[in-house]
């Protein structure tokens, strides 16, 4: 998706390489889906508040034609077909989401390039992970509140 | 008709919670609608909100938009999908062109860095969370298992992109009855 739009963008002329690279790790910092962002900001520098909505609504379009169309075709087609491909998409995806963790863990939590294991380990971060981790699944606490800790935790020890 | 207008304003509420939240991209917010879809509002089960953010990964476009839209049409029909929907992305438009407005305020990305340092970091143990959540109604016999592996470490150790993962997966499932059938008779 982020290369489609980088293409997108740099071939109309709207942003620069060097300018989209910057736009892509501002949208991964801020809240909001990334691709949701990407477009506000794009929308925003080409057209200004105008530019940012007509670029928010077209990423949303086909999210909803997509999903509104499913949902449709499975309450009309229930069958074991449909039920088995979603025994395996369900499968799949649970894989898929542990993927996302494991590597954003080893981007959090390991310093590239460390001379060895020790100082590799980026201690702080493992503590904030480890205690949100508790927190959530054991304490049953809220994830929101978890994130709103975690940003104060780390605007304290960082 | 009052209390349809009231659904949805909770809906939009409850979205734009999320998606002010939302921080890392769609993997992150799971959590955050579990909570909030099941176990606040009770407007889905744990197994239809395991089929929606399924729906929500597997389908082009945006994930959190996809998700969204779906639990909305789910609660309050394709009105309900609207509010989740705008709900969602109501926070990225005001935080993107507040920031577009005042841009490199040096002192203040320092801090904002720091902060999202560590939200990242708990943004990980979010995501476990949200996997073992899943994993207890999405996989339920070996073949699960062998699924979900696969998926995994094509995408960690091979990084083959996920939509084309999910179709082997989507396929296999759906043969693999038909195939044991088959093997079955031959026999």
């Amino acid at each position: 998706m982020i290369s489609l739009l980088q293409d997108t963008a740099v071939k109309n002329g709207w942003t620069s390489v060097q300018e989209f690279i910057e736009i892509v790790a501002l949208s991964q910092v801020t809240p909001g889906p990334i691709a949701v962002n990407m477009a506000t900001f794009v929308g925003f520098r080409q057209a200004g508040v105008f530019g940012a909505l007509c670029a928010t609504a077209g990423v949303c379009v086909p999210s909803f034609v997509f999903v509104l169309a499913t949902l449709k075709f499975l309450s009309f087609f229930r069958s074991k077909g449909t039920e088995r491909v979603f025994v395996g998409l369900r499968a799949g995806v649970t894989g898929l989401i542990a993927s996302a963790a494991v590597s954003l863990a080893s981007e959090e939590l390991i310093f590239a390039g460390a001379p060895d294991i020790l100082n590799s380990i980026n201690w702080k971060a493992v503590f904030i992970c480890i205690s949100s981790f508790v927190a959530i699944q054991r304490f049953k606490v809220n994830p929101a509140l978890v994130i709103g800790i975690s940003a104060l935790i780390g605007i304290i020890i960082f | 008709m009052r209390e349809k207008l009231k659904l949805l304003i909770t809906i939009y509420i409850s979205f734009l919670k999320i998606g002010g939240l939302t921080i890392g991209g769609g993997y992150a917010m799971i959590s955050i609608i579990q909570k909030e879809a099941v176990d606040n509002r009770h407007w889905l089960t744990d197994e239809e909100m395991t089929n929606f953010i399924t729906i929500g990964q597997s389908l082009p476009g945006v994930v959190g938009i996809n998700t969204a839209t779906a639990v909305g049409k789910k609660t309050a029909g394709t009105f309900g999908a609207v509010a989740a929907a705008l709900g969602m992305i109501t926070p990225s438009i005001i935080i993107i062109l507040i920031i577009s407005l005042r841009f490199s305020q040096a002192r203040e990305i320092v801090l904002l860095q720091k902060a999202f340092a560590g939200v990242r970091a708990a943004v990980a143990a979010l995501i476990a969370n949200a996997v073992i959540r899943i994993a207890k109604t999405a996989v339920k016999d070996v073949f699960g298992i062998a699924l979900a592996l696969f998926c995994f470490i094509c995408v960690v150790f091979f990084d083959i992109m996920p939509p084309y993962v999910l179709a082997v997966c989507a396929v296999t499932s759906a043969v693999a009855p038909v195939l044991i059938n088959f093997l079955h008779k031959k026999s």
